[in-house]
């Protein structure tokens, strides 16, 4: 048993950046939770097609790589509320079976489109923080700089500083827009928006179209850690979202951002550097997925509302 | 709505007639099977019918207790690997690893199962689908004797040989590598017949009738004293032991398991037979299985045709359909197929219930002079339209192209339905009109019915006969 302090920044910074992106993700699971107590499983995918259209933009015809993400948020976005209106509103909410159902067919479908149209290779996608200017510190030349002995690269930087902006616009629309009161009205309550005159159904398509923006820039940022795009690549951090969500409390959006980072901790602290560098048994690296198995365990056993979720009280 | 082609009271002699002659022809072709289809398609059915236990294990939470399970593939996977893992490295026997396979599944329910249904709502359907996809991953660990026993990602092979004892060697096909495909066909329908009857057993038991008491109405059913999160739990752990059960006959029946085969996919697999064949009905279990085997090898014949991306065979398009089988059903026939069978039985069949006197509460016919009956018409065209149905098929037969062989298929199989209800109805029209209790029953088109009709069943028997002789030269097997 070694206790190699040294490289142990290396990997909370690492945690720190993966659990970014859960929270990302995480996110986009719980927008459309807070408002229709639906766990949308086809998060990941919408968010993958996303990221392939990214790839289409930005590879293929040649746009700049953040007006291409832009472009496919919005394009997502439409997606998003094409799916609420056509497939989602005509059943009733509180029936979970159908919606459920209906989302794990979307699941289904969008796989196989992606997997026609692309096949199951990876493609490389660049990595938006992949070239920074001369004036920026480096180290020779690289692209990280030391922090605590450790190498901080600028990846991580980087997708830390997106996300804060994107919860920045999140919560200027969630509190500053009469579509976010309207989603914030109808996440607390849809019999009361809607007898106060909230068109319940456009503002629940309005959380689809956020949900499925977040999913994208999620995947997106994720792609360069996975060596680049494919059909597949959102089957395990669909996963980690969704521990980290349940972690952070299914109805609290601060809550899945926190609890997406953790899990990120959780998975590179615990599991890869505690079991592979501590312990030096390789198949903890197996455990990774396991671990946000067992998060979801005893998050349920000791605190099933999650860190800050409202418990929910059941009228009779 | 028109009137049913039988109308019967409830428990009378044509009552229990239809019934027997419906039950005994669903019994005939299940267990006829391996005596007419080629061993590759009994294989085919073999896997589709461990599906179908593992649907109705499926069936068991979603179906009959409204909680949302996706992370069955683990339990399978558990099943099959211990089963593996004991007649390979042990040398039990099948039937000594079965009670093992059970308690293991039941208790893994409820380790997994307890946390996530103490709480109300989607968590179930949370903890599953993490399970679902960690179990492929577990499997591979190297450390605690894990992979040894797994056969890690390479899986691992049953050198066991399940052969069929000697006094079932006068059966064909019972003689051929691993005791051919359809001896281990008869084991699994015989396993299948008894967790149907334990099932239905199950649900009108005092535990079961929680069970669905829970899924109509959980607040009533916690004030009429349902302990929830112990019937929910010992529910989901029950369905958890039949799963692993569905494991057990999984490795019996390809004698190999491997992680990469009980992965998320195979879960949603599950939940597709559900949907199709029917939410919370045990039938709609078995039409499950039978459908999604189905489609999978379907799509993979068609695949390449189409032009589509494949990759050994294996392509996106059985998701691709199966997801649009979902949303479809879904919107348009959230009974499954059950639902549609039960509306044609309805157009076949009206049962009218008694009075506590044993008379029957509306007259059997809602005769009105001066219109004719066309029941016994119907069944006449039905007659006759099987063989002619079944003619166009044969035709259609030697047209080399998938989509016109499927129709020719469909169309040849529909004499099979055809004839013997023709039969029935023929019959039950000529008995009205011999006992004289209904003016509409007409003679001429009833006797044409029964007689081309009985014509048409003897058909289908003689063709299932000659099959057999056929596939197994009845000359070669010695008669005990």
């Amino acid at each position: 048993m070694t206790w190699n302090f040294d490289i142990l920044p290396d990997f909370i910074f690492n945690g720190l950046s993966l659990g970014a992106i859960y929270g990302t993700v995480a996110l986009a699971l719980v927008l459309i939770f807070k408002a229709t107590t639906l766990i949308n499983f086809a998060t990941g995918e919408l968010a993958m097609l996303g990221a392939f259209l990214v790839y289409v933009l930005h590879m293929e015809q040649g746009l700049w790589l953040w007006l291409s993400m832009l472009l496919a948020m919005g394009i997502s976005a439409g997606l998003g509320i094409l799916i609420e209106r056509s497939l989602t509103r005509p059943f009733d909410p509180a029936d979970h079976l159908p919606v459920v159902l209906i989302t794990l067919g979307l699941f289904l479908i969008i796989n196989a489109v992606a997997g026609d149209i692309w096949n199951y290779q990876v493609r490389i996608l660049s990595n938006p923080f992949g070239k920074f200017p001369d004036w920026v510190p480096s180290v020779g030349g690289d692209r990280f700089i030391m922090v605590f002995g450790s190498r901080l690269k600028y990846q991580s930087i980087g997708i830390w500083v997106t996300l804060a902006l994107a919860l920045f616009i999140l919560g200027l629309i969630l509190n500053r827009t009469k579509a976010g009161l309207a989603f914030r009205a109808v996440s607390s309550n849809v019999d009361s928006a809607r007898l106060v005159g909230v068109h319940t159904g456009r503002t629940l398509g309005f959380g689809w179209a956020i949900a499925s923006a977040f999913g994208t820039l999620g995947a997106v940022l994720v792609a360069p850690q996975l060596g680049g795009v494919n059909p597949n690549m959102m089957a395990t951090i669909l996963i980690y979202a969704l521990a980290g969500a349940a972690l952070g409390g299914l109805d609290s959006l601060g809550g899945a951002v926190l609890g997406g980072i953790m899990v990120g901790i959780i998975q590179a602290v615990f599991v890869t550097w505690g079991g592979v560098v501590v312990l030096g048994q390789l198949y903890m690296s197996i455990l990774q997925l396991a671990a946000a198995f067992l998060v979801i365990l005893i998050v349920l056993i000791f605190r099933p509302s999650g860190m800050f979720g409202t418990r929910r009280v059941e009228r009779v | 709505m028109s009137e049913a082609l039988v109308v019967v009271a409830k428990n009378s002699a044509e009552h229990k007639r239809w019934n027997y002659v419906v039950y005994l022809y669903a019994a005939g072709l299940l267990l006829l099977t391996p005596l007419v289809l080629e061993p590759f398609e009994i294989g085919k059915m073999n896997r589709a019918l461990i599906m179908s236990v593992a649907i109705l294990a499926v069936n068991l939470v979603v179906g009959f207790n409204g909680m949302l399970a996706l992370g069955h593939s683990a339990f399978m996977g558990i099943g099959a690997f211990v089963t593996a893992s004991m007649v390979q490295d042990e040398n039990w026997d099948y039937w000594q690893v079965l009670p093992v396979v059970l308690i293991v599944g039941f208790l893994m329910g409820i380790i997994i199962g307890l946390p996530a249904l103490r709480v109300k709502g989607l968590y179930l359907a949370l903890t599953t689908i993490a399970q679902a996809a960690v179990f492929p991953t577990l499997v591979n660990i190297d450390e605690l004797g894990i992979a040894k026993r797994t056969g890690g990602p390479n899986g691992k092979g049953v050198s066991e040989e399940v052969i069929a004892p000697s006094y079932w060697e006068w059966l064909p096909g019972v003689d051929g590598a691993r005791g051919g495909s359809a001896y281990r066909y008869w084991i699994i329908i015989l396993m299948l017949g008894i967790t149907l009857l334990l099932v239905t057993n199950y649900l009108r038991s005092r535990p079961g009738r929680a069970v669905l008491a829970i899924r109509d109405n959980e607040a009533g059913a916690a004030v009429y004293g349902v302990n929830l999160p112990v019937a929910k739990t010992m529910n989901f752990a029950i369905s958890a032991a039949l799963g692993s059960l569905a494991g057990l006959m999984w490795c019996l029946d390809k004698a190999f398991v491997a992680g990469q085969d009980f992965t998320f996919l195979l879960a949603i697999d599950l939940i597709i037979g559900l949907v199709l064949g029917g939410v919370g009905t045990i039938q709609g279990s078995l039409v499950g299985g039978l459908f999604v085997v189905w489609v999978n090898d379907l799509t993979k014949r068609i695949s390449v045709p189409l032009g589509l991306y494949t990759l050994n065979g294996d392509g996106p398009l059985a998701k691709a359909i199966f997801g649009l089988i979902l949303i479809l059903f879904t919107f348009f026939a959230p009974g499954g197929i059950v639902s549609l069978g039960r509306l044609i039985n309805d157009k076949l069949i009206r049962i009218i219930p008694l009075t506590p006197a044993g008379q029957p509460i509306e007259p059997l016919s809602k005769f009105d002079p001066g219109m004719e009956s066309t029941r016994a018409d119907t069944a006449m065209k039905m007659s006759i339209a099987g063989p002619i149905l079944l003619a166009v098929g044969w035709l259609l037969m030697n047209v080399n192209n998938l989509i016109v062989g499927v129709l020719a298929f469909g169309l040849r199989m529909t004499i099979v339905v055809l004839a013997p209800v023709a039969m029935l109805v023929g019959a039950n029209e000529l008995k009205a009109h011999a006992d004289g209790n209904r003016p509409d029953a007409i003679k001429g088109p009833a006797t044409m019915a029964q007689t081309l009709g009985a014509l048409g069943f003897l058909f289908v028997i003689g063709y299932a006969v000659q099959r057999f002789v056929q596939t197994y030269p009845i000359w070669d097997i010695p008669l005990i």
